[in-house]
């Protein structure tokens, strides 16, 4: 198994290898100059001296070669340069923002894995009768509903319903858990519902390839959870999929966060980001697509550990 | 004439006639969702003569009314007419998200048919790129390259627009086409035209692509719902379609954020709107897997 | 119901099979056309438009009756049948073959093979990874003449088909050579197979996945004419893909056609009419009945033979079914485990068989006859086949060879000459 661990985790640095080229390759050979745009793109008259002045600043005026080996050794020793527009250590903007961004996601999280595995067991076991129907289309919507619309939506409800505005300023959990709990559920909400949306999916497919297996078969005179009380032993098979996609999903969750935060006012990574790109801040945005890159690895190798100790076939291939 | 031992005509096998109502009958969730797509394209190509008013029309008169007879989805903090701005969306909706699709799918298809139909070191470089654009969710993606691109504006379109919605598109459409392409290249007709020495585009083009079809279009169908949801985040944003031009994503992003409390339906019906056109295609594009080809995972 | 059928189709089914047991005629029997259209079967005797013994009675349906105890048939004339032999009332005439284009033997082969070897790597490469290899084709020579048809036979998995698509260049061969007229195409560029493609096609075995099901049966044939400027218009080539269906017996209306709406024979002899479209000297045939009905394998091969008589063809015969082998076949290949066992002219190797393995074979292979097949000693061959990852040392046949020995593990036998125009491998085997 630590062989399996050791060679699994080598095998995801060629992935990151190539984000990092790519992502460096993609901002730098694209026409388009972000000192041009950052100091003249307000049609300001700039001298060509200041933006000179600038471009030494940034170290953009370092030829293409220096700047990627920069780029290389800043990432090894996890030095990944100044914010192009703050000025600040992109290490520090990311850091302060981290804990929020990091904790909606976990709130999401838990809130898809308590949705998506009753709802997708039942819809299974009620397999097309009008429980199935309901969760299916919910299920859909889910994966149709814009998660910023929903956020409005919920602010809008608490406003009618309690005239109660969720706080905007952020409360650390180990300050005040209730005001950080009552700031943060609603956007995990509006987050959780299309990550449960995509899990309640394969539960259900999950759940339907498990009590299609013959063994089970033989046990349908009995009643539905009876059903799954034969199939328990099967049950751990049918959640290596389950736990796959809220993996993968999770890893994915930035992708909501950068609308979600947007709506909520968090400043958390998602908002960075979407600042970041607006600026042009290219340091910033290569750091951030690393993180990102790195948590979807992360998830990968831990997504296949798990496999390998479910199944030890897996380990010796 | 050498015709012998063949005396029997040849059997009738029934024309694909009647394909359409066969689709609404085996797939009434899917005929749902073309319905919807059939409306939304109707109400957008004759926006003009449908809407009741110019969904530029300022009028302050007429500020976060409700709805009414006169606007019957309310107006927004500018006076203009709800239902008619999301009429006129549902064009910028549909044509860049029918555009994207069919640019990323296309590239995508093509290069995961080129990397099946070679193999070998291009299979294997091709493959290390996909897998990297993988590791990132699409609408980061989609960011990076709205960074990246000059705006350049096309006809009321926004070109790095639909190149951001496209470029995250082409990888994933890739694997797919790639995996059908792969089964496809080891059938004999495509050995067939490799022993008559045909040449590597024909046997691209004539005889493995035309065979993809069907996952093509059921990627297509799922690809304009992503599409149309990720063109409403973007301009939500405020990277995407920008004013004047009437979009869905606008109309929730702006001074909406500021007046949705007092006006929801300002909110309310874009929402519903973006909403029901992803769900329309999705369950389109679901049941035309299932119609056409269920084994495909999309 | 194999020594004496009673239906006239049953007759034609058995007729229509080649038989080792029985000289080879120059043509196989058929049944004529082709099976009906299950959604409108024909009313009366559904054999009866294909039957060469109907009568005015066949119009009404017959039943099914007991014509001798255990045995029942659905035909009006089963009790003339049972009497007399079927040849009388007409049945089981073979049609009149083509005027067969006098087949010497060159002095100079069309196609050789020296020395050919195709190995496979599988499992995964790299450090701690053996890379397994299969030797598909290993050490395989011999010749092709004009205008012959040579046989290529062995069990699944000998590395017959892999011969094949290296003479096509769908693979690259590993080692040796491949002389086309002289050039070799083992080593040739794309450009210069280019020259060669159109000389050498091919006909496969799967008529389903043999043709684009997204082209017409007219495009499909037209296609080289078109990609080589074989006809000078885009109509001159039409007429020319309608004269080809023509040829293989098809109606030139089914250019309209997709490939889906014809049947499986038809299908093959659309395949067969696009390797003709190319005017080709040689094609390779891979297994090109293996996968049709017994009543429609006679039809295609009566047809291959014809066209050989009309264009001086040369086949490479690939098969596994001995008896049709033998049926169009000038000279025999036997291989086992990517190497050749036995080459003979036709008769010399169904009559006087020398290997042990090619005795075995044809040992082995069922001759639908009861009483022939009651009388039959067969020797059963010993064991599995073994794996090609992992072939036995000297022979590869000896783990189941019955005459084999301590030598036999040793030395890997040499092709040698064992009678005029014979040759086999086997250490035990003298002059």
């Amino acid at each position: 198994m630590l062989q399996y661990t050791v060679r699994r985790i080598l095998l995801a640095i060629p992935t990151l290898l190539g984000v990092a080229v790519l992502i460096f390759f993609m901002l730098r050979v694209v026409p388009g100059d972000i000192v041009e745009l950052k100091l003249r793109g307000d049609g300001a008259a700039v001298s060509a001296e200041t933006l000179q002045v600038e471009r030494v600043r940034l170290g953009l005026d370092k030829p293409l070669s220096s700047q990627f080996a920069d780029w290389m050794i800043g990432l090894v020793t996890l030095d990944f340069g100044k914010s192009m527009w703050t000025g600040n250590p992109v290490a520090h903007e990311i850091a302060i923002r981290l804990e929020l961004s990091f904790e909606v996601a976990i709130l999401a999280t838990v809130i898809a894995v308590l949705l998506a595995l009753p709802l997708g067991t039942i819809a299974a076991l009620y397999k097309d009768t009008w429980i199935d129907y309901v969760v299916r289309v919910l299920a859909i919507a889910g994966l149709a509903v814009p998660s910023f619309w929903l956020g409005m939506l919920f602010i809008l409800a608490l406003l009618v319903y309690f005239a109660w505005l969720p706080p905007i300023t952020f409360t650390p959990i180990y300050q005040d858990p209730w005001a950080n709990l009552a700031q943060m559920i609603l956007p995990a909400l509006s987050v959780g519902y299309r990550y449960s949306a995509v899990a309640t999916r394969m539960t259900r497919s999950s759940v339907l390839e498990v009590l299609k297996e013959d063994y089970i078969r033989t046990a349908r005179a009995k009643g539905v959870f009876e059903r799954l009380v034969v199939a328990r032993h099967a049950i751990r098979n049918a959640l290596l999929p389950v736990i796959t996609v809220i993996g993968l999903e999770f890893a994915f969750l930035i992708g909501g966060l950068v609308v979600t935060e947007q709506v909520f006012n968090l400043n958390g990574i998602g908002k960075l980001f979407v600042q970041s790109v607006t600026r042009s801040d290219y340091t910033m945005i290569q750091a951030l697509v690393m993180l990102v890159a790195f948590i979807f690895v992360v998830v990968n190798v831990a997504i296949d550990l798990l496999y390998a100790r479910l199944d030890p076939r897996i380990r010796y291939q | 004439m050498t015709i012998q031992s063949v005396a029997a005509p040849p059997y009738k096998i029934p024309k694909r006639r009647g394909a359409v109502l066969q689709f609404i009958v085996t797939q009434p969730l899917g005929a749902a969702g073309l319905a919807v797509i059939v409306a939304m394209i109707f109400s957008a190509a004759f926006a003009d003569a449908l809407a009741p008013f110019d969904p530029l029309d300022v009028d302050f008169s007429a500020m976060l009314g409700p709805p009414s007879w006169e606007h019957w989805l309310g107006t927004d903090s500018f006076g203009r007419d709800v239902l008619s701005r999301i009429m006129y969306g549902a064009r910028t909706a549909l044509a860049v998200g029918f555009l994207s699709s069919i640019f990323g799918c296309t590239a995508g298809a093509l290069i995961g048919v080129v990397s099946a139909y070679f193999g070998g070191k291009i299979d294997l470089a091709i493959q290390g790129v996909v897998d990297v654009l993988l590791s990132f969710p699409i609408i980061v993606l989609a960011l990076v390259v709205v960074a990246l691109l000059p705006k350049v504006v096309v006809a009321g379109i926004d070109v790095a627009l639909i190149g951001a919605i496209a470029i995250p598109m082409a990888p994933r459409v890739a694997r797919v086409a790639r995996a059908s392409a792969l089964a496809i290249r080891e059938l004999p007709y495509v050995d067939a035209a490799r022993a008559a020495g045909f040449s590597h585009m024909r046997i691209i083009f004539r005889h493995i692509t035309p065979n993809i079809v069907a996952p093509y279009l059921i990627m297509l169908t799922a690809s304009v719902a992503q599409a149309i949801l990720l063109e409403a985040s973007l301009t939500f944003l405020g990277l995407g379609v920008t004013e004047p031009t009437p979009a869905w994503g606008l109309m929730l992003s702006g001074t909406a954020a500021d007046f949705y409390r007092e006006a929801p339906w300002m909110i309310l019906f874009p929402g519903i709107a973006i909403s029901l056109a992803v769900f329309a295609f999705n369950l389109f594009g679901d049941s035309l897997r299932d119609w056409l080809d269920p084994k495909i995972q999309v | 119901m194999f020594a004496r059928p009673l239906h006239p189709y049953t007759i034609g089914l058995l007729r229509s099979v080649p038989r080792l047991d029985r000289p080879r005629d120059s043509r196989l029997a058929t049944i004529e056309g082709l099976p009906p259209n299950l959604l409108d079967p024909p009313s009366g005797c559904r054999f009866a438009a294909r039957c060469a013994a109907k009568i005015a009675l066949c119009d009404s349906d017959p039943g099914l009756i007991e014509i001798a105890p255990g045995q029942r048939s659905a035909c009006h004339r089963a009790a003339e049948l049972a009497q007399g032999d079927a040849a009388r009332l007409g049945l089981g005439t073979v049609p009149p073959a083509v005027a067969v284009a006098a087949k010497g033997q060159a002095a100079r082969p069309l196609l050789e093979v020296v020395h050919l070897k195709k190995f496979f790597h599988v499992g995964r490469k790299g450090p701690g990874h053996e890379a397994l290899t299969v030797r598909a084709v290993n050490d395989v020579s011999f010749e092709v003449y004009p205008g012959e048809t040579v046989g290529l036979v062995g069990e699944s998995g000998c590395g017959k088909t892999t011969i094949g698509r290296n003479i096509l260049k769908l693979d690259d061969p590993t080692d040796g050579e491949i002389r086309f007229d002289g050039r070799d195409l083992a080593h040739a560029s794309r450009r210069q197979m280019q020259a060669v493609r159109r000389r050498i096609q091919v006909i496969f075995q799967d008529p389903y996945s043999s043709l684009n099901p997204r082209m017409t049966v007219g495009q499909i044939i037209a296609e080289p004419l078109n990609v080589y400027r074989l006809e000078p218009t885009r109509k001159a080539s039409n007429e020319r893909a309608a004269d080809l269906l023509g040829q293989v017996g098809l109606y030139p209306y089914m250019a309209e056609r997709y490939p889906h709406e014809l049947s499986g024979g038809q299908r093959q002899r659309v395949g067969i009419a696009r390797a003709l479209a190319m005017k080709p000297d040689v094609i390779v045939c891979d297994e090109p009945v293996s996968a049709l009905d017994v009543s429609i394998q006679g039809q295609i091969i009566n047809l291959l033979e014809d066209l050989q008589g009309r264009y001086g063809l040369t086949y490479l015969f690939i098969a596994h079914d001995l008896a049709v082998v033998r049926h169009i076949s000038d000279r025999v290949i036997v291989m086992y485990l990517g190497r050749i066992m036995e080459i003979a002219s036709r008769d010399t190797l169904y009559d006087n068989p020398q290997h042990p393995y090619t005795k075995a074979l044809l040992d082995a292979a069922p001759i639908p006859d009861p009483e022939v097949e009651r009388t039959r000693v067969t020797r059963v061959l010993r064991g599995e086949l073994p794996s090609p990852l992992n072939p036995p040392s000297g022979c590869v046949f000896h783990t189941r060879c019955p005459i084999a020995d301590e030598a036999c593990r040793q030395v890997i036998p040499e092709l040698r000459r064992v009678g005029s125009d014979h040759h086999a491998a086997c250490i035990k085997v003298g002059l």
